[in-house]
């Protein structure tokens, strides 16, 4: 262990699209399924992450050092937080979900759920369909039944009689 | 936008957990604009993790007692629908001179909520600690199967228990009235007339006069299940499953009495409703002819040291 020297241990993590990438263990162990993997004695050569794509792993190490050279200031790793998601689109924010989950980082999992659920609230049915590109596969009738299931919810009101 | 072009593949890839932490955040009706958009997102925000999130969130009760819950109810929806439905009920309700005893405590029962009326006592020098508050349950509303209401008003005559099936009408999401209303019900040869007689027009002495009609269309307990669904005092503090056996047992057999969504005999209703109401302190300013409870300001938010499942353990909370 090269803590005992002095000199901050590098990781090498290796992507499933075969990129190699050099991480500062003390960054990388945000991700608890590293730590287990550094832990277990697993560290020596690379750490291959079979879930992750070399683009995305690139963002997640660059969250990784952004915000492990914050010192313990909640609100300043906030603020990081939310800058580093604030330029992401829809399509890396739901890659980094999945690999915020397969790398067991609650702080982004929170974080990048956080923004896609902000994406989503509030919109309209017609919204959802137009912004994620979806068909409406529904029969007439089938909808108005899907709708008349789920009236409770988008009403302030829930009757159960007709009035 | 690359995002414009993913389509629900993306959304349908993720995985049922993963969908669940996201859709936590939101209120049900984005979960449900989700599910309105295609068959496919349909299932997935259909997924009983997602809506277990979300009666999570609304915090009326703990996780472990959605968990028991979700036994009685054809799924988490299902129980969050109902959740949803009487959260504004929650917390304490009050009429006019409540130190003779017009305090009703609107709390989690099982898979219910229970009206309970404070009885008046006096209370010694450590208050709340000094031991248990008497009280007397005034109605309670179940979760059905599917998440709707059943709503039964309890009632005590000369030493018998009674329940007098009703219906939960409205409710309204900031509501500060609640009302008790009787209609005449015609449904039978096809007429629905709306003639409502609300409690609130009417003169003291009629409220009586309801009484007695209410009294023709009591449901008396039978002796046997008297045990089942008035449970005599328990000392200890914590449930077992026997326990939940005999909650679960109760809650089916008041269910049977309940005569479905159109009671055949009288439309007793409850029903909360948002008045502009005037207040002194946070005192509201109540009328002395209605005859309405009035909602008190108060945090709803669960509260560890809110046992509330004593409830059914004692009649003397």
């Amino acid at each position: 262990m090269a803590a005992e020297t002095g000199t901050p241990t590098t990781l090498t993590l290796k992507s499933n699209d075969d990129e190699l990438f050099s991480v500062a263990e003390s960054a990388a162990i945000l991700s608890v399924t590293i730590r287990n993997m550094v832990e277990d004695g697993c560290a020596g050569g690379v750490i291959p992450l079979d879930n992750v794509d070399g683009k995305t792993l690139a963002s997640v190490i660059t969250y990784m050092n952004g915000i492990s050279a914050i010192p313990a200031d909640e609100e300043k790793k906030k603020s990081y937080r939310d800058k580093f998601l604030s330029d992401k689109d829809f399509e890396t924010l739901a890659d980094m979900v999945l690999a915020a989950n397969y790398l067991n980082m609650s702080c982004l999992m929170d974080a990048v759920s956080a923004k896609i659920a902000q994406v989503m609230e509030k919109k309209s049915v017609g919204w959802v369909r137009r912004k994620f590109g979806i068909e409406n596969d529904y029969t007439p009738e089938e909808e108005a039944a899907v709708k008349e299931e789920h009236k409770w919810t988008f009403e302030g009101v829930e009757t159960d009689d007709d009035n | 936008m690359s995002s414009d072009l993913c389509g629900s593949s993306l959304l349908l890839s993720l995985p049922d957990e993963i969908f669940s932490v996201i859709t936590s955040s939101v209120p049900p009706r984005d979960v449900c604009s989700l599910g309105l958009s295609c068959r496919g997102l349909n299932s997935v925000v259909s997924s009983d993790k997602a809506w277990l999130a979300q009666c999570d969130k609304l915090g009326l009760v703990p996780f472990s007692t959605l968990i028991e819950w979700r036994k009685g109810v054809s799924s988490y929806k299902a129980l969050c629908r109902f959740l949803v439905n009487i959260q504004p009920l929650m917390g304490i309700w009050v009429h006019k001179n409540p130190e003779v005893g017009n305090v009703v405590y609107v709390m989690p029962g099982f898979l219910s909520v229970v009206g309970c009326r404070i009885v008046p006592q006096t209370i010694g020098p450590l208050g709340l600690e000094d031991g248990p508050l008497l009280w007397t349950s005034v109605f309670e509303i179940f979760c059905k199967y599917d998440g709707s209401t059943a709503f039964l008003l309890h009632g005590r005559e000369r030493g018998e228990d009674y329940v007098y099936p009703g219906f939960l009408k409205s409710v309204d999401r900031n509501s500060n009235m609640l009302l008790l209303e009787v209609e005449p019900l015609h449904q039978l040869d096809g007429r629905n007339t709306s003639s409502e007689i609300p409690f609130s027009p009417l003169e003291s002495d009629d409220g009586e006069r309801l009484l007695d009609f209410t009294s023709q269309v009591r449901d008396i307990v039978p002796d046997a299940a008297n045990m089942i669904f008035f449970p005599p005092i328990r000392n200890d503090e914590f449930f077992s499953q026997q326990d939940f056996a005999v909650l679960h047992k109760r809650r089916l057999l008041l269910l049977q009495i309940y005569p479905g969504s159109k009671p055949d005999r009288v439309g007793l209703s409850l029903r909360a409703v948002t008045m502009k109401l005037y207040s002194y302190v946070a005192w509201p300013d109540m009328h002395d002819i209605r005859f309405a409870l009035y909602k008190l300001p108060t945090k709803t938010k669960w509260d560890k040291t809110f046992f509330y499942y004593r409830l059914w353990g004692s009649s003397n909370y």
